[in-house]
């Protein structure tokens, strides 16, 4: 299991309800993308991170979790702040590398400023959703409306099995890394490409054992999922709506 | 066992810089954008879904398949290749995707793929769900798709033509993930064009050269499927009358 999944299940708000968290977490969401001034951005980053405090996420892991997000958030601003040119133009500060001008300038600076905000705040939603609530249950939730039913049991499906095809990768991947299979980028390429060649049939392997355990036991094409049985709090969710209307309000006035 | 899982989980979230650099993080497109990726992608999926529905009247079994392929894609796109610069990156699994069930169900595997990336990973995101279906579900699974069927047509071994649909899978999402970019970003001084050179200069460090590992692992993949299917170990649907899909 990875360790986000098993903190969605084990936190200290896993009874709250799943509807809560997805109005809260959703809800702010659309506000930071909907009315992305500073005030509202940092009152979601604040909120987000004190909900997981709340639901005692190690802060030490939660730092982790923002490694990739601010990968990508400092090559975007990197993007945004910097310009390229072929003829000079009017720069904060600039420099000419092989016959172009690549400079900052005021416009870039203000726009990967506001960009950076926005991130943060939406990155901080996407994360106390991810790490206070099971990925299975929204799915499952999703399950409820008729179109979507086989494409949430596909998505199911597929979550169940993740693990199940990590847990092989990795023991695949602790026999080849015994045995020198990643010592050199050769070597790596061609022991990652033989652990994708045998995590892909064990896949289709399980598909058909699951068919057959499935009919085996009486399946009529739908797949039953356990909901833990959750009460939405009127407390809370007058607190979370009160929350998103202070914020809509910041936002508009 | 579990203590593996943690340790590849660990892995995949101790992963380098541009590991996710492709997958547009959340909240950093405007509202506008968002949701006009979104509307665009909404199509491929709908088309996507009734394809899948009608597949798996026909067929209900295939629903174990596709379920545990997009998990299989879920794993390919977990793993690290080693890349230039000492940094790492992932492959897509989108040229594999949509070679074995079709471009239109494999945008959706790539949507629920993405999904689940963004909820368990904390890589790519909510808002942006749609612009990286788009790059990665539509434009990568219909340019892999096409490159394989036209590689085919052309008389190029079937081999070649699965590294060809993998290299051009690839490099089509990153085209269009930049190009998304610059739209949402153009330059103050240059536009579009320049801001689009900008990102595709950043991310060319790394997605060129994966989209090379990335289509001889497939390569390989696709091979060792071909031979697990001859030996009777799995079907190859792709290769019959009623592929998945199709």
């Amino acid at each position: 299991m990875l360790y986000l999944d098993y903190l969605a299940y084990n936190n200290a708000l896993k009874r709250v309800s799943i509807g809560e968290k997805l109005l809260l977490g959703g809800g702010s969401l659309a506000l930071a993308l909907a009315l992305p001034r500073p005030a509202v951005l940092v009152a979601v980053f604040a909120a987000m991170h004190a909900v997981m405090a709340l639901a005692r996420i190690p802060a030490g892991y939660v730092l982790r979790l923002w490694l990739a997000p601010c990968a990508f958030l400092a090559a975007g601003l990197a993007g945004v702040a910097v310009s390229v040119a072929a003829a000079p133009f009017d720069a904060l500060a600039s420099v000419e590398v092989g016959g172009f001008y690549v400079g900052v300038t005021g416009s870039g600076l203000a726009a990967a400023g506001e960009l950076m905000l926005r991130s943060l705040a939406a990155v901080s939603c996407l994360l106390m959703l991810a790490t206070t609530t099971p990925a299975a249950y929204m799915a499952a939730w999703f399950a409820r409306f008729p179109g979507l039913r086989p494409v949430s049991e596909i998505a199911l499906l597929t979550y169940r099995f993740i693990f199940v095809f990590l847990s092989a990768a990795g023991q695949i991947y602790t026999a080849q890394q015994s045995r020198l299979g990643y010592a050199g980028p050769r070597r790596s390429l061609n022991s990652l490409a033989l652990l994708a060649a045998n995590v892909g049939r064990k896949a289709f392997l399980s598909a058909n054992d699951l068919w057959s355990a499935l009919t085996a036991r009486n399946y009529q094409g739908q797949l039953t999922h356990y909901y833990p049985p959750q009460v939405a709090s009127p407390v809370r969710l007058v607190a979370i709506a009160a929350f998103l209307a202070v914020l809509a309000a910041a936002g508009v006035f | 066992m579990g203590m593996k899982v943690l340790a590849v989980g660990a892995l995949l979230l101790a992963a380098p810089a541009p590991a996710a650099a492709m997958h547009i993080m959340e909240g950093f497109l405007p509202k506008e954008y968002a949701i006009g990726w979104l509307l665009a992608v909404l199509p491929f999926v709908v088309v996507g879904i009734r394809k899948i529905n009608k597949v798996l009247t026909d067929y209900p079994e295939r629903k174990m398949l596709l379920g545990l392929a997009a998990a299989f894609i879920f794993v390919l796109s977990a793993l690290k290749i080693p890349s230039v610069a000492g940094s790492s990156s992932h492959p897509t699994g989108v040229g594999l995707g949509a070679i074995l069930f079709g471009p239109a169900v494999s945008s959706v595997l790539s949507g629920i793929v993405l999904l689940f990336q963004a909820l368990l990973l904390a890589h790519g995101g909510l808002t942006t769900w749609g612009a990286n279906t788009f790059a990665m579900g539509v434009a990568g699974s219909f340019a892999a798709w096409g490159a394989f069927r036209l590689a085919l047509a052309l008389g190029c071994p079937e081999k070649g033509a699965v590294f060809t649909a993998a290299l051009l899978g690839d490099w089509l999402t990153y085209a269009v993930t930049a190009g998304q970019l610059a739209f949402a970003f153009p330059d103050p001084v240059g536009g579009f064009a320049a801001a689009y050179g900008k990102f595709l200069g950043i991310f060319a460090l790394t997605q060129l050269p994966l989209a090379v590992c990335e289509g001889l692992i497939s390569v390989v993949v696709y091979s060792a499927l071909l031979r697990y299917g001859e030996q009777g170990i799995i079907p190859l649907w792709w290769k019959k009358s009623d592929p998945v899909g199709r």
